[in-house]
């Protein structure tokens, strides 16, 4: 027996996300035991030739739903069109790549259709034949085990947590393309223009070390300890945690995370930063990770290669007087 | 015109967290530490800017939950909403987000609200789902993660800029009544005034019981909670402050990364 998962993309001006590789093999590793059929949605404005084309690089089903005011994601639009499709469709789950605007869509429909929503899946397992989801809780202090007596759900991954990859099934053809025309006019929830705020400065990403500052440097006038270390590298350059950044106590262009900037260099120094999957995803992929932190069970500890467990007021000034002793006495 | 603010009340996830004998939840003792989840502080924030900029705004803040969020709701007074509401459940441990919106939008549904505002995530279990679900059963417009927002009451419309990935962000117009979830960065939440704590303290709050619910069948089960595994690779450094200093800057040597 097979089963049918539906899979929902996003793109912005018909440019699909590269993340959808990823919501496929989620989709076709999610029941291991059997077949599972995949409905790829993909909505756009123009989106008709892309779909044609992913179905057939994949052989999958694919389905194009087209509106002018899909140009850019638009989850109350497809709050209202989804229902729908996947009652025609009667999926046993539905899921998408982790972010706000598809936790809306997740949770939305899971009102209008009666189906449990579980946001935010890192991993999943079977238990007792039932799919058990794990997930972030309490700040990334704690994980959850999530379950439900109904096997249907709908599900938001993580990006990068499956990196189980996609290859395509080439013994029954399964290729094919449909298409939705929407001609609704949707005024309650107008998309008007996307706006780009990052900085263009380049220099956190072509750093080696990126030297970050968390909340855990408690006020405002701890930056300098942060300038101080990164001032011991020979290519280093300063970023933060979102909080410290809507502090005003670095400009936003300093920002690591999934909102802010991903950085990836040979040295991530992360000075009491919790570590939560949003921060995490603008620094896990550098190449060495350090930790400092006074809380031994602080979450960013599980990411690290090197751990200390220290108060920040009174480590780093003594790693920046170590580091000055060891320059005068080499 | 009316704005409704939905705050939660977390405990302190800088405080080390304790699981009950079950596994099932955290450990809540008189000693546990609880406060406003963070980013309802800037839904509330926003709400009160609105209030000083336009005529004619009464703010409530609402909070679903047992008898100790009576704190934060008054909290919320102190820093100048007008109304609190209590809607009492006495579930202790997790509470579905389904049913939490179930009860904000009962409520919500009664007392026509122009602009509902929730933070973006809840820090406890971190669902981002009650905003949006208050929003489907009131079948209003919703925005996520808003960083921006401003209100045009003659034509009853509100521009805001919802965040996306990677420093970008959208801006959407949505009709009145609506819904948003509101994103830090926002504005800078503000102290309570005295004036208000002492308000606060004698006001009375309006508390609503819980209104009546079948469990659904398909309810989301939270099985275990747990401390999440040390990277199976970290090292943990030793010994003195002065001692790991030195063993930190060896390894950045060896890395041929200091100056
Ligand atoms: C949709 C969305 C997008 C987001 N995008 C981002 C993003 O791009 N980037 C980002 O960073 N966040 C983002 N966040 C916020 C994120 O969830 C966290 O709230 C944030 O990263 C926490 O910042 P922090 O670690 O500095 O602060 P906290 O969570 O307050 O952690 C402070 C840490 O410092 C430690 N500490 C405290 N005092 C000391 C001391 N004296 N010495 C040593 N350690 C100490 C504590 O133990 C704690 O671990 C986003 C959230 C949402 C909902």
């Amino acid at each position: 027996m097979y089963k049918k998962q539906i899979l929902i993309t996003e793109t912005i001006e018909n440019q699909i996300s590269p993340s959808y590789k990823e919501l496929l093999g989620f989709g076709a590793s999610i029941h291991p035991d059997g077949e599972n059929r995949i409905l790829l949605i993909i909505p756009g404005q123009n989106i008709k030739e892309l779909a044609e084309q992913i179905a057939i690089e994949n052989n999958i089903h694919t389905l194009a739903v087209e509106h002018e005011d899909l140009r850019y994601p638009n989850p109350h639009l497809l709050e209202k069109i989804l229902p729908e499709v996947i009652r025609k469709y009667m999926p046993s789950n539905i899921c998408m790549m982790h972010n706000v605007r598809t936790c809306q869509i997740a949770a939305s429909l899971s009102i209008q259709i009666d189906r449990p929503c579980i946001t935010g899946v890192e991993s999943y397992e079977i238990q007792n034949e039932r799919s058990v989801f794990t997930r972030m809780m309490f700040n990334g202090k704690l994980i959850g085990k999530t379950t439900c007596k109904a096997d249907q759900f709908i599900l938001t991954i993580i990006p990068g947590a499956f990196c189980g990859s996609f290859t395509p099934d080439r013994t029954i053809q399964h290729e094919k393309t449909e298409i939705i025309k929407i001609n609704e006019n949707a005024s309650a929830y107008k998309p008007i223009r996307i706006i780009e705020t990052i900085s263009k400065d380049n220099r956190l990403e072509e750093a080696d070390v990126v030297v970050s500052a968390g909340m855990g440097i408690e006020i405002k006038e701890r930056i300098d300890l942060i300038k101080k270390i990164a001032s011991i590298f020979s290519n280093a350059a300063i970023g933060g945690s979102r909080i410290v950044c809507d502090h005003g106590w670095l400009p936003y262009a300093c920002q690591i995370g999934e909102t802010g900037k991903q950085v990836s260099p040979k040295l991530y120094i992360a000075c009491g930063i919790s570590g939560t999957m949003q921060h995490t995803a603008g620094m896990k992929k550098s190449g060495c990770i350090v930790a400092i932190n006074k809380d031994p069970n602080a979450p960013i500890f599980s990411i690290a290669d090197y751990g200390v467990v220290e108060d920040l007021q009174s480590f780093l000034p003594i790693l920046a007087a170590r580091y000055d002793d060891r320059k005068k006495n080499p | 015109m009316k704005i409704l603010v939905c705050i939660k009340q977390v405990v302190c996830s800088e405080s080390s967290l304790k699981l009950n004998p079950d596994g099932k939840w955290i450990q809540e003792t008189d000693s546990t530490e609880f406060r406003m989840n963070r980013f309802d502080e800037y839904a509330l924030e926003e709400a009160l800017l609105i209030k000083e900029t336009n005529p004619n705004v009464t703010i409530d803040v609402v909070s679903v939950g047992p008898d100790r969020v009576k704190e934060v709701i008054k909290k919320g007074l102190s820093k100048g909403a007008d109304n609190g509401v209590h809607i009492l459940n006495e579930e202790l441990g997790y509470c579905p987000p389904r049913k939490i919106a179930q009860q904000l939008a009962d409520y919500a549904g009664k007392q026509s609200y122009d602009l509902i505002l929730t933070g973006v995530m809840a820090e406890d279990d971190m669902l981002c789902q009650v905003g949006p679900m208050t929003a489907a059963f009131l079948s209003i417009p919703c925005a996520v993660s808003v960083v921006k927002e401003e209100i045009d009451m003659l034509n009853r419309i509100i521009t805001v800029q919802s965040e996306m990935e990677s420093g970008k962000v959208e801006e959407v117009v949505l009709s009145l009544p609506a819904l948003l979830t509101i994103q830090t960065g926002i504005n800078q939440p503000r102290y309570p005034s005295l004036s208000n704590i002492v308000r606060a303290n004698s006001q009375e709050l309006i508390v609503v019981q819980e209104s009546f619910q079948d469990d659904p069948t398909d309810k989301v089960l939270l099985l275990s909670i747990d401390y999440p595994a040390k990277s199976s690779t970290i090292c943990i450094l030793e010994g003195s402050a002065e001692e790991k200093a030195e063993q930190l800057l060896t390894i950045f040597h060896n890395k041929s990364l200091l100056k």
